[in-house]
């Protein structure tokens, strides 16, 4: 993952930094720029995937930098603003103009990477991820009849993990309950571009089962369920959860499957709601936790 | 100019950016606290009147480290004189950005860019201004004042320009 910095101020340069190497991106490069110039400047010969930019510079504005490099036609470049600017003018310009966010100063560490988790995890990655899935597919993992899983499996994949939580298979769950942010993971066999199977996990699974797994307290797992977010953590051992689940998606058919991708999705997503009404195989269970409450998990074999 | 929840505001920002607990209470403004070694300006602009106006910061070394140090994430020894002017200007930056900018659905003021002064050039403008408000962080022998300029004048003898 490609980071470029832009600010005039080297000890926010060095704040946000910070934050972007705790993200816990694997590969990670990080250029910084002092000014819009400078930042231009960097472009010539190297493409992030994300530019996060000051308002207030010498020179050019971040505004003004953001229309530079949209007039380049660098759209496939995100742009999140980290500013003092606060104006609601201002502000809905920066959106108009195509800026993925705006992290007001002064913002903590949870805010700022939630920011970035939502610009690089959505649905617009999403689409293309999944770009597939909505084909006709022959494969093998594909039959009418399949079951992606179980819910006595699931409870004991958990439970391998020492979380205790009843499971159970309910009724599809109907598309209007489906609230967003969710955790949506994308299962492909080996070599394969092919989406064979999708899972939806909601904002209350994702954050009992990878709360449980970050060993955070009831009270944390509530207050990222009541603020709408996962933090880094939860985020990362749902990841692993969904990972972990591929193994038993993948005893529904021939194929070897395993977790391609995985998104905090924030967006309305049409493609999985084709999906849901046009798959070849679907799963939905309940998650109960005592001290917490329920969510759901729904698999799909696509 | 009205202000909303500005002691809040510089609370929490000294906070997140140094990770200290150190109130901010409107008071008069305090000679001792002038008696700083880092003084920053940070422009607003246009006000409804057409003048300009400014947040204003004074303090302290050993403040000024400490903010630098945490912001940098370097030990204090290893901080250059530039980096504390980073720091500082960017923590008047951030303590600006809490006066209310949108006035009217028609005028939204500006901040400009911090610039460092002198604490000559600092004093001559506190004289001339207005000043609307004023906010001190006390603990122990250390302050930390911010003051709001309603109106800010910048006599000819103060040798500076705004940076907008």
């Amino acid at each position: 993952m490609r980071f470029l910095i832009v600010d005039d101020s080297r000890a926010v340069q060095t704040i946000i930094r910070r934050i972007l190497e705790k993200i816990g991106y694997r590969d990670i490069e990080l250029k910084t720029a002092l000014n819009g110039d400078e930042a231009l400047a960097t472009l010539e010969t190297w493409k992030p995937d994300l530019i996060l930019t000051d308002w207030h510079m010498p020179g050019m504005t971040g505004l003004e930098l953001l229309q530079t490099i949209r007039q380049l036609g660098m759209h496939d470049i995100k742009v999140g603003f980290v500013t003092t600017e606060s104006s609601a003018r201002h502000i809905e310009e920066a959106v108009r103009n195509g800026a993925a966010f705006v992290v007001t100063k002064p913002f903590n560490t949870e805010i700022l990477t939630q920011a970035v988790l939502s610009v690089l995890q959505d649905a617009d990655s999403l689409e293309g991820a999944i770009e597939t899935a909505a084909e006709p597919n022959t494969s093998s993992v594909k039959t009418a009849t399949a079951s992606p899983t179980s819910a006595a499996e699931i409870a004991r994949l958990l439970s391998l993990s020492s979380i205790i939580c009843k499971v159970e298979s309910i009724e599809p769950v109907p598309i209007d309950r489906i609230k967003l942010p969710y955790v949506f993971g994308v299962y492909s066999s080996a070599g394969s571009k092919a989406v064979d199977a999708v899972c939806l996990m909601d904002l209350n699974a994702a954050a009992m089962i990878g709360g449980a797994l970050s060993n955070l307290s009831a009270a944390e797992v509530k207050t990222a369920i009541s603020s709408l977010t996962l933090n880094r953590d939860i985020f990362e051992n749902s990841k692993s959860f969904l990972s972990d689940l591929a193994e038993m998606i993948s005893r529904s058919g021939e194929k070897r499957l395993a977790l391609s991708s995985c998104h905090l999705v924030q967006k309305p997503f049409e493609k999985l709601y084709e999906l849901m009404r046009n798959n070849y195989g679907r799963a939905d269970f309940s998650i109960s936790f005592a001290a917490y409450g329920d969510g759901f998990i729904t698999i799909l074999l696509s | 100019m009205h202000l909303y929840a500005m002691e809040e505001h510089l609370t929490k920002t000294w906070q997140m950016l140094v990770g200290e607990d150190l109130s901010f209470s409107a008071q008069a403004i305090c000679s001792q606290a002038l008696l700083a070694q880092h003084y920053f300006v940070v422009t607003l602009h246009p006000t409804p009147s057409g003048h300009l106006a400014g947040v204003g910061l004074a303090i302290a070394e050993q403040d000024a480290r400490k903010l630098t140090s945490q912001m940098f994430d370097l030990p204090e020894s290893e901080l250059s004189a530039d980096d504390i002017a980073d720091a500082c200007g960017e923590l008047c930056n951030v303590f600006a950005s809490g006066v209310p900018t949108h006035i009217t659905d028609q005028l939204t003021l500006d901040l400009g860019l911090p610039s460092r002064l002198s604490h000559a050039q600092f004093l001559l403008i506190l004289a001339a201004s207005t000043v609307s408000g004023s906010y001190i962080a006390h603990q122990q022998d250390r302050h930390i004042q911010v003051i709001i300029f309603e109106t800010l004048e910048v006599p000819a003898a103060a040798g500076w320009s705004p940076a907008t």
